[in-house]
């Protein structure tokens, strides 16, 4: 009776090992998928992707880009034929390379641009833009989305400076905040407590006035 | 011959010459004072947020249960701890402090600078269904309005961005298809939930739309965020849970 007992209590130590290593080597990944078409024929239409660029027209295209082989993770098309100074849009992944996991473009006669950015669900970073211009817009700005995770501007247009407002927002991709407080003026208690964990094993840190 | 002044004119003109001098510094010294004060209110978030993170991560790298209490001094602008979008915010309307539009990352911490953005709730793209409408100056981007907290509605992803208009031009980009998948599975892309506007009809530096999705893979959430000056709109899938 007691070997069984015993038999059964590794059985399960086994099985709660085997589930927290699971969890803990769990890579999960995020794909977004965005399919359209800039004005009402492809003619002169162009696109961007993994250095190669080219005039979309009525060709089958189909390029798929992985972290080796890009050197700027973005998909951009452009229409400059219907629309006077041009249009873009584009997919920028503006996270860090080793959480990419594919970018991908196709195109065909029959059917509209497709997109897909593949990453790492840790952290999701996408960028989707539409502005005036061409695929250079994209070009100049992604240094700084490469080291700040995003520009330093909009891509094409630029704002009047009126009567400006400041936002900061604090985010870490790796932990769960938990709490909805408000601070108030004057000295406030801010408690910071690790409550848990996610099914991602992400931390769960509950942030509260104490 | 002018011998003296009278003490009365003495008197009055000392009067004239001290008013003078305080107009002066009120005219040309109150603001500055004000944009030093409006400054180290900038300055004060900043820090105070790096400090929220020092400590958010120390108390992360140890196990359940630890915590820390640290003091924050607010003298001035709206600090919210926000679950619902998984950060802490720092909000300021400077009256006189002026800084260019646009965007920074600090660590963990982005700055924006400008305030022309603001969810809305209608037909943006004249189908007899409202959408949340996230504008600033450059962009409309309608995202499918479905269901609520307390009742859930069919959602599938590839019908969540509907229209993106670039105002200026008066152009719009209408995606077929939108769709997100977790760990390439198909039945992770639709299910039943709802989407919601986290500031609705509050001219800000963002405009957030929020969609909670409960798929027979994950439930998790979408945040699509369009900033003030922004002629982009950024994406990220946050909560996964998985069945």
């Amino acid at each position: 009776m007691k070997k069984a007992i015993f038999f059964v209590f590794l059985l399960l130590v086994f099985y709660f090992l085997v589930s927290s290593l699971n969890a803990q080597s769990r890579v999960s990944y995020v794909k977004f998928r965005l399919v359209y078409h800039l004005g009402n024929n492809k003619t002169n239409d162009f696109y961007k992707i993994a250095g190669v660029n080219g005039s979309v027209d009525d060709l089958n295209i189909k390029i798929v880009g992985y972290p080796s082989n890009l050197s700027h993770f973005y998909v951009c098309t452009y229409d400059e034929e219907e629309f006077e100074k041009g249009m873009l849009a584009s997919f920028i992944y503006s996270g860090k390379s080793q959480d990419l996991n594919s970018i991908a473009f196709s195109a065909s006669p029959e059917e509209d641009y497709k997109i897909e950015v593949k990453q790492k669900a840790e952290g999701t970073n996408l960028i989707l833009v539409f502005t005036n211009g061409a695929c250079e817009e994209v070009d100049k700005k992604i240094y700084t989305v490469e080291k700040y995770g995003l520009p330093a501007q909009a891509f094409s247009v630029y704002p009047e400076a009126g009567r400006i407002s400041i936002a900061m927002i604090l985010r870490n991709d790796k932990i769960l905040i938990k709490g909805n407080e408000s601070l108030n003026i004057g000295t406030n208690r801010v408690c910071i407590e690790y409550s848990g964990v996610t099914e991602e094993n992400k931390p769960i840190i509950e942030v509260r006035k104490c | 011959m002018l011998k003296g002044v009278s003490p009365l004119i003495a008197y009055v003109m000392v009067i004239l010459i001290v008013f003078s001098g305080i107009s002066l510094v009120l005219l040309f010294g109150m603001p500055l004072i004000e944009r030093a004060r409006e400054s180290s209110i900038v300055n004060e978030g900043l820090e105070n947020l790096k400090l929220l993170s020092k400590n958010i991560e120390e108390v992360a790298t140890e196990g359940i249960g630890s915590l820390r209490s640290i003091p924050l001094k607010v003298t001035g602008g709206e600090y919210k701890i926000n679950e619902k979008t998984n950060s802490i915010e720092f909000y300021y309307s400077p009256k006189t402090y002026s800084v260019e539009p646009g965007f920074l990352k600090e660590d963990n911490i982005i700055l924006i600078s400008g305030s022309n953005a603001i969810a809305k709730e209608y037909d943006l793209d004249n189908d007899g269904e409202n959408e949340i409408v996230l504008e600033n100056e450059f962009l409309k981007v309608g995202i499918l309005k479905k269901g609520s907290k307390e009742n859930y509605d069919f959602i599938n992803t590839s019908k969540l961005i509907k229209i993106i208009n670039f105002k200026a031009k008066g152009i719009d980009l209408i995606p077929s298809d939108s769709s997100i998948f977790i760990d390439d599975r198909e039945d992770s892309s639709y299910g039943y939930g709802y989407s919601e506007t986290l500031n609705l009809g509050k001219s800000s530096t963002k405009a957030e739309a929020l969609v909670h999705l409960n798929t027979s893979y994950a439930d998790y959430d979408i945040l699509y965020t369009l900033y003030a000056g922004a002629d982009f709109l950024l994406i990220k899938v946050l909560k996964i849970a998985y069945k």
